[in-house]
């Protein structure tokens, strides 16, 4: 037996809305097999949604009260609004970490010569006397001080836009 | 001289926050609990039988609630509200489906739909009937089915909520109402046999 698309379907679709089928549509589907599938599948689903309906009244106690749904989305749309204010903050704080390791690895760069020598120098301070230690180090030094510097302020800044958050 | 302590409410766009109270303006607390109570039921029984799962089915209908009044179009009518809401349930079912290691929705294995899990099962009388045949058919078919049906939608608000073409929904809603026809008639002869 073949199923096909049956001109009534839609008739009977719109009784069985309204209740049990009667007179001219209750003949029909005994011999159109289209309109006997659609009348055991809708029956079947709507049964179905009735008895589902009837047990989720447990709703109340596991998702909660539409108060609390309620205000569960307003402190999620303030929430969403705050992050889209912060936001162009948050991204010049990373604008600025960025520029701050950018700025030391160049100056890492800049100054690898004078570095390596600084770090040979110390490597053979031992056979040198301290005061050719003292004139081919304070660069190196002031240069280690400068980004220390650079370095500890960054950090501040970072933890006082963290501690406005 | 006293300084007043700032806010980030104080710091935030003025058009935000009119935008915000527009929305609490078109619906408050109580016409949402209004529409909450009249469409709650019917949605949870739609993710708990499309997904087969009923504590799957409170967080989606939670979340489904929350996201609603994040983008509430109360001002477009409570029908169109009730299919927004469908919608999002249905992206929320779709969302959770792709999130493990299934890509497709129609690649899920059938096996893994098990009959909803009642909290008071005999008072499902429809499930012994329903429950092994819906776990036969696939997801789709069994969102199709049962807006169509359970739910008395028409083809053009089942295509608003699925973001299926609406012209596709007749063939799909025909192929999936005929294999579950034919489900529920072989249940239904099987439980004739083993009663």
């Amino acid at each position: 037996m073949k199923s096909y698309f049956c001109s009534r379907q839609r008739e009977i679709a719109s009784a069985l809305q309204a209740g049990p089928l009667s007179g001219p549509l209750a003949a029909h589907i005994e011999i159109c097999p289209a309109c006997s599938d659609l009348v055991l599948v809708a029956q079947t689903l709507r049964q179905a949604r009735q008895e589902s309906m009837q047990t989720a009244h447990h709703l109340g106690t596991s998702i909660g009260s539409p108060s609390v749904l309620w205000w569960k989305a307003q402190v999620r749309r303030r929430n969403a609004a705050l992050e889209k204010a912060t936001r162009p903050t948050v991204v010049m704080e990373k604008i600025a970490l960025a520029t701050i390791l950018a700025v030391v690895i160049c100056l890492i760069l800049l100054w690898k010569e004078t570095i390596l020598g600084w770090l040979i120098g110390i490597s053979s301070a031992g056979s040198a006397s301290w005061d050719s230690f003292g004139e081919r180090a304070w660069f190196p030094l002031l240069l280690a001080a400068g980004l220390g510097t650079i370095v500890l302020f960054g950090g501040l800044v970072v933890r006082a836009f963290r501690v406005k958050e | 001289m006293k300084i007043n302590p700032m806010t980030w409410e104080d710091v935030l766009p003025k058009s935000e926050i009119g935008a915000a109270e527009s929305i609490e303006m078109a619906m408050d607390d109580q016409a949402f609990t209004a529409f909450y109570e009249r469409t709650s039921r019917p949605v949870w029984a739609y993710l708990a039988r499309v997904s087969g799962n009923s504590a799957l089915a409170d967080d989606l209908l939670q979340e489904s609630y929350l996201r609603f009044l994040g983008a509430a179009r109360w001002g477009e009518g409570e029908d169109q509200c009730r299919r927004y809401l469908f919608r999002i349930a249905t992206n929320l079912l779709r969302d959770h489906w792709r999130r493990p290691k299934h890509s497709n929705l129609d690649d899920l294995p059938e096996e893994a739909w098990g009959i909803v899990e009642s909290r008071d099962s005999e008072r499902l009388d429809s499930q012994s009937i329903l429950g092994p045949a819906l776990v036969r058919m696939k997801p789709r078919e069994r969102q199709l089915l049962w807006l169509a049906y359970a739910e008395g939608c028409s083809h053009r608000e089942i295509a608003e909520i699925t973001g299926l073409a609406s012209a596709s929904i007749r063939l799909l809603l025909f192929r999936a109402k005929q294999k579950m026809a034919r489900f529920l008639r072989q249940t239904e002869v099987l439980g004739r046999r083993n009663p």
